[in-house]
């Protein structure tokens, strides 16, 4: 079993490229209705099955995953550069005057929950950037006190200290210390908060904020929800294991490391 | 003004009011309200009618104000509902409160029960990995539906189920946290080897360990707040509870504004309240806040 797990771990890119594939090649149009093949089980012609208006579940379910990932990476790579860039000034330039940047730092990090109740709301109405508002503001806040403190943490070393006394430009500094120390950790972190911004993107389709017939997940996974009592669990089941894979294979999947240097 | 920001209580009031007046100008980015819910249907004076009936066609500082006064006297209600709004929040809270305490409740039996089961397969890294990997890859409206057809087979009240439902993930987050499963064999940290020499015990010794472990605390208190409270809106939308979070998430959907704002209030009273204490927290541990 210990080999089957190794096998699984070092074939996890393998399984990315499956993934993508998955999310890219759709075999049949998966808005087009065909009252003859409702509900029909997992078969050659439709790999997943077909659900009760006779769409193809697999390419609904690839187009689904593939929104929902599209989303969550354009609001973790906004979301990545944005808490970056404020943890850099933040730490840097404006810690000089502590008490008026914590008060500021206060008002940003109160303000994400807020957005991600507009970004629902927007996005409920049909705007594209809700969903990149809402998710954008749920990474955001975490993210930022996490990158302070690792940022933090890179600047207490004594070559920052001496970089500045040798006159060098806080741009230098993040771009020589902190950028090399904190980013692989930082990396590491957005790789899983991606993973849970997949699954909150399916939420927030469960929730009813989507725009049929544009497939969500999470309005497939609900909507089949009932169809684990009956007999057709291919409706709940595929959706699910899409989504619980593609997390499972973010979270696990390594990226190339760098090491830490002061240079 | 050096004062006020030197106070943190007094700091932390600033930052609410600006960030409250702040959203509340944001909210006229907002698509219309009265548009969502004529559905688009109504046109030409009857939706002024309707605009002015709302208060719409007022500018937002005279809105902002018609809110707290309304608020305060207890006579806001929603766009969809004449009953008093503070009535309706009261009902629904009550709703989400007793899934609250049930998610609690599982939260410390499940810590226990994962605790026991990952002592047992420390020896066995694959397993321990397997079972970390696909607790932690499996949403909660993916869990949901399971154990609400097993609670319905074994006659278990829906809320039991999805208290059980939110606590599966955070007790796994937090037995992981409170046992070593990495399987290597550390040498103790060296105040732990001092504090055994000089016999603390009790209270002092779990004083000094949340001081020593105080950001990995606060994170994984916030990781497991955070957890909880995003997921009793799901956990009622499937189980079909009237709760406070099913309620938010329906009216934000249908552009309900009074609610958008009394909801975007309460989250940034509570958001507020959790880096407060985070930061008595760090204060109080002697560190700073990251």
């Amino acid at each position: 079993m210990q080999k089957v797990l190794h096998l699984f771990c070092g074939a996890e890119w393998v399984l990315l490229i499956g993934l993508i594939f998955f999310c890219l090649w759709q075999p049949h149009d998966p808005y087009v209705v065909s009252a003859a093949d409702s509900l029909h089980s997992p078969s050659a012609s439709h790999w997943f099955g077909t659900d009760r208006l006779g769409r193809d579940l697999y390419s609904r379910t690839g187009l689904a995953l593939r929104i929902s990932v599209l989303r969550a990476g354009a609001a973790e790579v906004a979301s990545f550069v944005a808490a970056f860039a404020l943890s850099v000034l933040f730490t840097m330039v404006i810690r000089r005057h502590r008490n008026t940047a914590s008060l500021v730092r206060l008002m940003i990090r109160l303000l994400p929950p807020l957005l991600f109740l507009f970004g629902i709301a927007a996005w409920a109405r049909g705007s594209t950037y809700g969903p990149m508002l809402g998710l954008f503001a749920l990474s955001f806040c975490f993210a930022w006190p996490i990158f302070s403190s690792e940022i933090e943490q890179a600047l207490r070393h004594p070559y920052v200290d001496g970089t500045y006394a040798l006159g060098a430009s806080p741009i230098y500094v993040a771009r020589k210390a902190v950028a090399p120390n904190a980013l692989p950790k930082l990396l590491k972190y957005a790789r899983l908060d991606f993973a849970s911004l997949i699954a909150y993107e399916a939420f927030l389709g469960m929730g009813g904020v989507t725009h049929p017939p544009q497939p969500a997940l999470g309005s497939l996974i609900f909507e089949s929800r009932h169809a684990i009592v009956s007999n057709q669990l291919w409706l709940f089941l595929f959706p699910s294991i899409a989504l619980a894979l593609t997390i499972l294979l973010l979270s696990i999947i390594k990226l190339p490391q760098t090491g830490t240097r002061f240079s | 003004m050096g004062n006020i920001l030197n106070h943190p209580i007094l700091r932390y009031l600033l930052a609410l009011l600006v960030v409250l007046v702040a959203i509340f100008f944001l909210m006229d980015l907002l698509p219309d309200a009265s548009l969502a819910i004529t559905g688009g249907k109504v046109k030409g004076e009857n939706l002024l009618e309707l605009r002015r009936e709302l208060g719409l066609d007022q500018p937002a500082y005279k809105r902002l104000g018609m809110f707290w006064e309304q608020l305060f006297k207890g006579e806001l209600h929603s766009y969809y509902s004449k009953e008093p709004l503070q009535a309706v929040l009261a009902a629904k809270l009550a709703v989400s409160g007793r899934l609250l305490i049930m998610a609690l409740g599982s939260l410390a039996l499940l810590t226990a029960g994962w605790m026991a089961t990952l002592s047992r397969l420390k020896a066995s890294k694959w397993a321990l990995s397997l079972l970390v990997g696909i607790t932690s890859s499996v949403p909660l409206f993916i869990s949901l539906p399971i154990i609400l057809i097993i609670c319905g087979r074994t006659n278990i009240p829906p809320v039991v189920g999805g208290g059980l439902s939110l606590a599966i993930y955070p007790a796994m987050l937090l037995a992981t946290n409170l046992i070593d499963i990495s399987g290597h064999r550390k040498a103790p940290p060296a105040y732990s080897i001092l504090a055994r020499q000089c016999g603390l015990q009790g209270w002092p010794r779990l004083a000094m360990e949340l001081r020593v472990s105080s950001s990995a605390v606060q994170i994984l208190l916030n990781s497991i707040a955070f957890f909880i409270l995003m997921g009793i809106p799901v956990a009622e939308l499937m189980l079909g509870l009237p709760g406070a979070g099913r309620w938010m998430l329906e009216s934000i959907l249908r552009i309900d504004l009074p609610v958008i704002y009394l909801c975007a209030t309460l989250s940034a009273l509570l958001c507020a309240g959790l880096f407060f204490f985070n930061e008595v927290y760090s204060a109080w541990a002697g560190t700073e806040e990251a």
